[in-house]
């Protein structure tokens, strides 16, 4: 019975972030604490899902970039009310640091946002320094906070140099951080060339990638939890 | 009746009902950042701030900007019922946050109200409505839904009224009129009455409002509406 009506809860989360119903996530999470429901699992399986269909329907065409910001919205929304449910054990297999921003001279940051959306969701420690970052910032930044992964973005081919300068310094310090960029200049040939471990194309490439994400996150929490 | 005129007789009547001033339709495919396609069609809505003949202009007023929220939250609500694409875009008095603020600074209400015929940007930089002058706040809510548009104005109809102008303590009011495709820095010198804010807020004031409480328009809606009170 109990486990009918999670399922239940969990369809309103996915389909009030799928339909970017801000009030209805706001009124399903509440629901999920009150009938005493791990907090988790409403965001994994229930917020989670929900935009990992967003990504479906993203990359089908069927929403564009005002409805993914919206759906984010309506999760993050939820999130709010969950996060500080989250029992700290059930967290523990993700636990890790990650600093990101988009590179000096770039304002852009609709791709970088989404990405750290993600990053938060599953449970990481997440250092945004926000848009128009001082290259050495980066550098500093993850290595004070000891940080597992980078990501940089950068939307104009002027400013996009810098990440390279960036990922060269933190290698010669840390080989072990791992390094995503993004923006629409990048090619991956360029990304593999610079040192990077990872790679989003454009603004709609880098949201799917942060919505992929959503499903490589999901799967590596289950399979940790097993 | 067909199917675009019922849609918008119901947005109008949850738009008012929620508390908007005034209600309208545009066009706004134009100019329209590709951000946003495909939604090209603009439900512009205003609510009036309170005005009183000698006391000036409350701004931003915090029940227009709650009434303008509502408004906005039932014309979303109505067209999402209705399966239809939208994205609200808050008002100026509304605290900008979330993932969505990414896009606001890529619509202005203004295209909107004026692609709707709602009013024309006045002198100041301001839209002016006919009914109900200068002071009032706007919101947009963009949609894909198919919907009967009013006829775009393209002019400024402020003459050779020269107020705003005159009450503009900067001198930043240059009292150009308005045509289509002229910014808001072809009308007002930006750097001036920016300064001028930039002085207020440091005396506690949280804006400048003259040239918006100045327009003689306000009054003639607060005649009209102790007009028709007295009747």
């Amino acid at each position: 019975m109990a486990e009918e009506r999670f399922a239940e809860i969990l369809r309103e989360l996915q389909q009030g972030v799928v339909e970017y119903d801000e009030e209805r996530v706001k009124k399903a999470a509440q629901q999920a604490l009150d009938e005493g429901f791990d907090a988790y699992s409403a965001v994994m399986d229930g917020l989670a899902a929900g935009m990992e269909e967003v990504g479906k329907l993203f990359v089908a065409n069927e929403y564009f970039v005002p409805e993914v910001l919206m759906c984010a919205d309506a999760l993050y929304a939820g999130l709010t009310i969950l996060r500080p449910h989250i029992k700290v054990d059930s967290a523990r297999q993700m636990k890790g640091a990650v600093v990101i921003g988009t590179v000096e001279g770039d304002v852009h940051d609709i791709g970088k946002n989404l990405v750290k959306l993600m990053f938060e969701i599953a449970g990481f420690t997440v250092y945004d320094l926000g848009r128009d970052v001082p290259l050495e910032k980066f550098v500093d930044e993850v290595m004070s906070t000891d940080s597992d992964f980078l990501c940089m973005s950068a939307m104009m081919t002027t400013t996009m140099g810098g990440m390279k300068q960036v990922i060269e310094k933190i290698r010669a310090k840390n080989p072990n951080v791992k390094i995503m960029v993004g923006g629409a200049p990048m090619t991956e040939d360029l990304a593999h060339r610079w040192g990077a471990d990872g790679y989003g194309k454009d603004a709609p490439n880098a949201l799917s990638e942060a919505l992929r994400m959503v499903s490589s996150l999901r799967e590596m929490t289950k399979a940790a939890g097993n | 009746m067909g199917e675009p005129e019922e849609l918008a007789l119901e947005l109008t009547a949850v738009a008012r009902t929620a508390g908007a001033d005034v209600v309208g339709f545009g066009d706004v495919t134009e100019g329209l950042h590709p951000e946003f396609w495909p939604l090209a069609r603009a439900v512009s809505l205003g609510c009036a701030l309170p005005v009183r003949v000698g006391e000036g202009l409350a701004f931003p007023d915090e029940p227009t900007v709650a009434r303008l929220v509502e408004a906005g939250r039932a014309v979303a609500a109505c067209l999402r019922r209705r399966k239809q694409r939208f994205f609200v875009l808050p008002s100026t008095g509304e605290g900008k946050k979330g993932y969505c603020a990414a896009l606001f600074g890529h619509f202005s209400h203004k295209v909107a109200a004026t692609c709707a015929g709602l009013g024309w940007v006045g002198k100041h930089g301001l839209l002016v409505s006919p009914e109900f002058g200068s002071a009032v706040l706007w919101g947009t809510v963009l949609t894909d839904a198919c919907l009967p548009v009013g006829r775009p104005v393209r002019r400024g109809r402020c003459g050779s009224c020269t107020i705003c102008r005159d009450a503009c303590l900067p001198g930043a009011v240059q009292g150009r009129e308005w045509r289509r495709g002229l910014e808001f820095g072809d009308l007002v010198n930006k750097d001036g009455c920016a300064a001028q804010v930039a002085r207020l807020q440091r005396e506690g004031k949280t804006c400048c409002g003259r040239c918006m409480a100045a327009c003689p328009y306000n009054f003639i809606a607060v005649h009209a509406k102790e007009h028709s009170e007295g009747a």
